[in-house]
């Protein structure tokens, strides 16, 4: 079977994350993170702390030492938010299809 | 949208960092700052006590009060360089007139980046700087000779035959003046499929010139610093006056004791002299001593290497290499910007260096250790520069977040200091790292910026929350200090190493940092013997006491770390690459304390268990802490479950945790008090607790993934309390401090200051 691979029947574990994208979550959902957290080094997406405690910013790592990290303009106030965005992104292009609504 | 996810430059435009030359004082003694900065033309210069270090809105607040003001004035800002990249050089070595005739230069190479740039292995310079000769790698990896004639004309020759990473070849130079004939042969060490030898020769009219006093680099090439860097072992670098084949030259490099009598032998380096040293020495005696720059690797496998002995000491045959590598630093070397002395008045604590210009600060924290003549409180809090050292300016996170993340279980969060790291490779390098070449690094030094030991710091793996780690989590425990009213002197892991237990002397109760996993043999016998004569232990932490470093009195501010073969480990030392090249007793095998005889639970009464970096759990009162000997412990805790709070995750058992185990060698009456219960599925059991693979090993399904909160009584009147969690410290500000976990620390903290000794039960 090797590495799982994330499709379109994952829907309810999506709707998991949504809801609550931070905290304890099912196995089921905590296999799914896995395997969409795990994006190759070049241009992974993260985090951003632009203002301490406050505000956040996607961003992607550089893809050599010495590069400045790129950094989306959209700003969030709660790293909720970000987490969603992120998840959002991730499984479009994973499953090709946009996160069920 | 398309664009944005783009994504712009987040280019740091501002910068000022720096460092001090001591990280451990007394009053009246002067510890210097060097800085440098981009993008502001002053700043200016308070020294702050740092009493606690957390700026989330949600914890205590900063408390980091100006002792002194503008201590300097307005200080010029400039920017210093930090020059990495391991080398030798030897100075004013004599060189025979007969070189001119027939010479042959030889060297064992151990690639480990071949086709990487350019890499000198041996260059031969005048007293101008300019290469006379110089072995190198060219940029495919191929061997290549240059030289120069008397009119200073370059030529040249190689192998055309890329150098293979990891395996060792005997490269030779050779040349004859008879036949006007220049030689060059790479033979790989014998190995069934070891390709075959390449060889370059040519006729040549451009007669190689020495100087009759030269220079000798290896590893770097002449010129600025920062040239032409080689990564890889060299072993036995040798100069002979006459020609020699590569055969024969092999024979010789078996036994250099006998080959240093050979009668055209000119220089022969060992290697294996002086491992604990910075020094490289000509066992034909005709060179001076060289000297090693960065902090090359000694005490590494040679070519004669055949894994019958993994000692250095006991056959240095075999140990005749160092590994150089480009991305080695010991000491930044930056000038002095500014100048402090402690006031004699001043008690002990974590101060700090505070810079500040248009918007911008850093923060330079040294220890003030208390003046001699004093009278000591009975409470000292260890400041773990070891550790801080171990962990200096991680970013392991953002070099591996394809597992990092899945780990942390939520995005990773950088913060501006974590981005400006990213642009400042050069700052790059602690003990979790590994070199360019994939290598582990073995050395890290504090005489350089280390940007995550400051206060206000929110690290990646201090879980979800505050992210305390090591120094700000540190800070937690001297603001609560600081609370209660508690007296308490502070010293460094580096005093311990340097003075062993008469740094402890007047001191009734040690309270450790939350995360000192990182112990030399001088600091873990200090402890033992503070222990012996009635000393009281609190260990506020988790998988503490878990590694072996080694300081060096000749390389002040560095610690050695070797990794053996079991542990949870970032990287893994090289086999036969496992005993220290420093420290007091060098040689000493490295790794874990418990592959040592002495895992952390026969001195905290717990050792590591697991980690995870979510969130953390609370713990549960078990039947120890209902026993007579732990009422004090207990008293005013009407809670069965506590803890269940923190600005860590949100417990106080959490990121890396300990259990007791008598098998490890937990003592049978210690009393486990409480276990944490309901880990997260992310904390992971350790890699050392698991033989057979099996599925227990998350904190979902797994007994052993829990911290515990343990006491025991010592025999010589002393004892030791331990909670077995890094996210402790950072419950203890909860709910303005009146909380179980601060009760119970507070509780035990008062006993343990009383003069009434502890019985054995």
């Amino acid at each position: 079977m090797g590495r799982y691979q994330v499709t379109t029947e994952d829907g309810a574990h999506a709707e998991e994350f949504m809801r609550n994208p931070l905290g304890r979550h099912s196995p089921g959902l905590r296999r799914v993170e896995i395997a969409l957290r795990s994006e190759p080094r070049a241009g992974h997406l993260v985090l951003v702390c632009t203002r301490p405690w406050r505000e956040w910013r996607i961003g992607r790592l550089p893809e050599k030492p010495g590069d400045p990290v790129q950094l989306e303009s959209v700003c969030y106030t709660s790293k909720e938010s970000a987490e969603r965005e992120v998840f959002a992104r991730r499984w479009l292009t994973t499953v090709g299809e946009p996160l069920p609504q | 949208v398309a664009d944005d996810r783009r994504g712009a430059a987040a280019a740091v435009t501002k910068w000022l960092v720096g460092y001090s030359d001591r990280i451990s004082v007394r009053p009246s003694e002067t510890v210097s700052f060097m800085t440098s900065a981009v993008g502001i033309e002053h700043y200016t210069v308070d020294i702050v006590r740092v009493i606690c270090g957390e700026d989330d809105p949600a914890g205590p607040g900063c408390n980091m009060p100006v002792v002194a003001s503008n201590i300097a004035g307005r200080v010029p800002a400039r920017s210093q360089p930090i020059h990495r990249g391991s080398h030798g050089r030897v100075s004013g070595i004599q060189l025979p007139q007969k070189l001119a005739e027939a010479f042959t230069l030889g060297v064992f190479v151990y690639p480990t980046s071949p086709g990487r740039g350019r890499q000198s292995l041996i260059a031969i310079v005048d007293h101008g700087g300019t290469d006379c000769i110089n072995l190198y790698l060219d940029s495919s990896g191929a061997l290549v000779a240059s030289w120069r004639d008397a009119n200073g004309s370059a030529s040249s020759i190689s192998t055309d035959t890329p150098l293979l990473a990891h395996g060792w070849y005997l490269a030779s130079l050779t040349w004859d003046a008879r036949e006007q004939r220049m030689t060059l042969v790479q033979t790989r060490r014998a190995a069934v499929n070891a390709p075959r030898a390449a060889h370059a020769s040519v006729l040549t009219h451009s007669a190689p010139h020495f100087p009759t006093a030269a220079d000798v680099l290896f590893a770097t090439a002449a010129g600025p610093a920062n040239r032409e860097h080689f990564n890889g072992k060299l072993d036995t670098p040798a100069l002979f006056g006459e020609g020699i084949h590569a055969q024969e030259l092999q024979q010789l490099f078996e036994d250099p004791a006998v080959s240093s009598k050979h009668g055209a032998i000119v220089s022969m380096w060992d290697f294996s002299l002086h491992i604990p040293t910075d020094r490289v020495v000509d066992i034909a005696g005709n060179a001076p001593d060289g000297r090693l720059f960065n902090l090359p690797t000694r005490a590494v496998t040679g070519w004669l290497w055949n894994g019958e002995e993994h000692h250095w000491r006991k056959r240095p045959g075999h140990y005749r290499a160092i590994h150089f590598h480009d991305d080695d630093l010991y000491d930044a070397g930056w000038e002095v910007d500014f100048k402090f002395k402690v006031p004699e008045s001043w008690p002990s604590g974590v101060y700090a260096a505070h810079l500040s210009s248009e918007g911008i600060e850093e923060h330079l924290p040294f220890v003030v250790r208390p003046a001699t003549r004093n009278r000591r409180p009975s409470v000292a809090f260890l400041f773990p520069d070891a550790s801080y050292m171990a962990y200096a300016n991680f970013l392991e996170h953002t070099k591996y977040p394809d597992w990092f993340e899945p780990f942390l279980g939520r995005l990773i969060e950088l913060s501006s200091t974590e981005c400006a790291l990213l642009e400042h490779p050069e700052l790059d390098g602690c003990l979790y790292s590994m070199h360019s070449d994939g290598s582990g690094v073995h050395y890290s030094s504090r005489l350089r910026p280390i940007l995550n030991m400051r206060p206000k710091y929110r690290s990646a793996v201090g879980g979800d929350g505050c992210g305390a780690w090591q120094f700000k989590a540190d800070t937690h425990i001297l603001a609560w200090l600081h609370r209660i009213g508690v007296e308490h002197d502070v010293l460094c892991d580096e005093d311990l190493d340097r003075e062993g237990l008469e740094a402890l002397d007047g001191y009734q109760v040690l309270i450790t940092g939350t995360h000192p996993e990182y112990v030399s043999a001088r600091m873990r016998a200090a402890h033992e013997g503070f222990l012996a004569r009635g000393g009281r232990l609190m260990y506020l932490g988790g998988n503490g006491f878990y590694l072996k470093v080694a300081y060096d009195e000749l390389h002040p501010g560095m610690v050695e770390l070797r990794r053996g073969e079991s542990g949870s480990r970032a990287w893994a030392s090289r086999t036969g690459e496992y005993h220290h090249a420093f420290g007091p007793s060098s040689s000493a095998l490295g790794g874990m304390w418990r592959t040592s005889g002495a895992a952390p639970n026969t001195l905290l009464g717990v050792g590591f268990t697991a980690q995870g970096f979510d969130s953390c759990a609370a713990y549960e009162r078990k039947p120890g802490s209902y026993d007579a000997r732990a009422r004090f412990i207990f008293a005013g805790i009407g809670n069965q479950v506590f803890g269940d709070f923190g600005l860590s995750g949100g417990g106080a058992a959490g990121l890396e945790i300990d259990r007791a185990e008598i098998a490890l060698g937990t003592p049978a009456h210690a009393l486990v008090l409480a276990s944490s219960t309901g880990q997260s599925p992310n904390y992971l059991i350790a890699a050392e607790e698991i033989l057979e693979m099996h599925p227990f090993t998350s904190g979902d399904v797994s007994d052993q993934v829990r911290a515990d909160l343990v006491f025991y009584e010592c025999s010589g009147g002393g004892a030791v309390f331990s909670t077995g969690s890094i996210a402790w410290s950072a419950a203890l500000s909860h709910n303005s401090y009146d909380n179980d976990v601060a009760r119970i620390t507070e509780n035990t903290l008062r006993r343990f200051m009383s003069a009434e000794p502890f019985k054995l039960p």
